[in-house]
């Protein structure tokens, strides 16, 4: 290292060597290839599930401080952030306590004091679309027929996914290991309630749809179901509402109208989606109208709705009219 | 097209559209490489990384919610699968610093405009002395500090990738430049004895 450099410069010009290094220096050749061997890979590839690589990457430092005010005068003068200056005092106190928590989100949330309200919103939300489910399947079983007509678009989830989902349910004792204990469990009827064989037949058939590819996906959760007696519902009780009630109906499709904005970004005016309900609670059609219709966003707003429940009801179809709003199109960086 | 968002080309990829993610995948390729490169230092491994990463990310397409940008999210699958080789690698003996392909990635860049010989091989030592003292950081400090100093993103974008709190990656990244200076100060000390 040359003397003629003091210690504090050495480290910035040594970074700033780095930075120049904008892109990854090589010829347009190997680019064209890597980029062609990926598409080539994904028309190959299993739909293999990426858990494991979606949670936050690193362990804290064991020196690591517990609040954010500390950190606050950290910024060095030549340091490239934008931290300083930009991050709002109520953030500042609010500093999370743990390194392992959702990101902070800045463009998708609501503007700075509407944020409180939001998030107490989305737990609203929560807790009515799982009381809903609860109801689902603990009070009422399933209607007749409903379940063959639903359209879900192809899971992604691999078959390994099978375990969390079944364990998720089951008592601790049974959980299984493996995709096989997995359907094994399922068919225990000493062993494993009603809800958990329902929610992992539920795990095991996404991930049997996903081995015959993304089409069939809806035929091998119906057939199944049409296998198994298990899932042939009991003749209907006598106390069902007849239709849904309005909150029912506002607690099931508000995660999913979440989602379903989010297809329709960049898309101009409201979009008019028709939801029908089978009796059982599950979505049993979507109509998707203009200017959605015939676009790209169509099956990804229709696959966002179909995951909509609500409480089994006697009516045999019930059909709600939605307005969909498009998400704003957030600015390119 | 060509100026769609990432988020429409990830939202027509969703719905199945493999060109637009093929477009995605153009764009973000060269920075998952360079990032991916930082992490595991071999060409051949950042390449299988990168090609990893975006098939991983075509299959978790639907775990998308849209919260944050789609490339952090790609970076985040990018740093796990980095992590991923470092550690199936732990066992290995380490290649000298001196075959280290981010040297000569960053020296082909000033090779570009020819100056004089002695500021390159300056610039050398600089880079060399440089990536020797990272490795002295720890894994989390080391990555935190590639995503900000080198890759240039905001604190904001590298806690969300990391999945911290920004005011963790402020403190990362000045740990980790004063966990440097040090590490560069001792080197620079031995070879101030040195003949």
């Amino acid at each position: 290292m040359s003397d003629r450099v003091s210690r504090p410069d050495r480290l910035e010009r040594a970074e700033q060597l780095l930075s120049v290094w904008s892109e990854a220096s090589s010829d347009e050749l190997r680019w064209v290839a890597m980029h062609e061997s990926i598409l080539r890979r994904i028309g190959e590839a299993p739909r293999i599930g990426a858990e494991e690589l979606l949670t936050p990457p690193l362990p804290r430092q064991p020196e690591e401080p517990e609040t954010s005010e500390s950190t606050a005068g950290l910024h060095q003068s030549g340091e490239r952030s934008t931290f300083v200056g930009r991050w709002p005092a109520e953030t500042t106190r609010s500093a999370p306590k743990t390194e392992y928590q959702e990101p902070q989100e800045r463009r998708w949330t609501l503007p700075k004091h509407g944020r409180r309200l939001g998030a107490l919103a989305a737990v609203a939300s929560l807790a009515a679309v799982a009381a809903a489910i609860a109801l689902l399947y603990v009070r009422t079983p399933l209607e007749p027929g409903s379940v063959s007509e639903v359209r879900v678009q192809a899971p992604r989830e691999s078959a390994p996914n099978i375990v969390p989902a079944v364990a998720s349910v089951l008592p601790r004792d049974s959980v299984p290991s493996s995709p096989v204990e997995a359907k094994r469990a399922i068919n225990s009827p000493t062993r494993v309630s009603r809800t958990a064989r329902t929610t992992a037949r539920a795990a095991v058939a996404k991930s049997t749809a996903k081995k015959v590819n993304a089409p069939s996906a809806p035929d091998a959760e119906s057939s199944l179901e049409r296998q198994d007696p298990t899932m042939t519902p009991a003749s209907g009780p006598s106390n069902l509402p007849d239709h849904p009630t309005t909150g029912a109906v506002q607690a099931a499709v508000s995660g999913p109208m979440a989602r379903a904005r989010l297809c329709a970004t960049g898309l101009a005016g409201p979009i008019s989606v028709s939801l029908t309900f089978a009796a059982s609670g599950r979505v049993q059609d979507v109509q998707v109208g203009p200017p959605a219709r015939d676009t790209p966003a169509e099956s990804c707003i229709a696959s966002a709705l179909v995951s909509a429940r609500t409480e089994p009801f006697a009516r045999g179809t019930y059909e709600v009219p939605l307005t969909l709003i498009p998400a704003e199109s957030p600015a390119n960086h | 097209m060509q100026s769609d968002s990432d988020l429409d080309l990830v939202t027509s990829a969703r719905a199945g559209d493999v060109a637009s993610y093929g477009r995605f995948v153009q764009r973000h390729q060269q920075r998952v490489y360079r990032l991916a490169l930082h992490l595991v230092k071999q060409r051949a491994d950042a390449e299988d990384v990168t090609q990893e990463t975006f098939v991983r990310a075509w299959s978790a397409l639907d775990r998308f919610d849209g919260r944050s940008e789609p490339f952090t999210w790609v970076y985040r699958i990018a740093v796990n699968l980095s992590l991923n080789v470092l550690r199936a690698r732990r066992a290995r003996p380490q290649a000298p610093i001196d075959d280290d392909a981010r040297v000569e990635a960053v020296l082909a860049e000033y090779r570009r405009s020819p100056g004089d010989p002695l500021v390159n091989s300056e610039n050398r030592e600089r880079v060399s002395s440089l990536l020797r003292a990272m490795e002295t950081l720890s894994e989390t400090l080391r990555t935190t500090l590639v995503l900000v100093t080198v890759d240039g993103m905001s604190h904001g974008e590298a806690a969300s990738v990391l999945g911290c709190p920004e005011g963790t990656v402020a403190w990362r990244v000045h740990e980790a430049r004063r966990k440097l200076r040090a590490a560069l100060s001792d080197m620079n000390a031995i070879s101030e004895v040195e003949p």
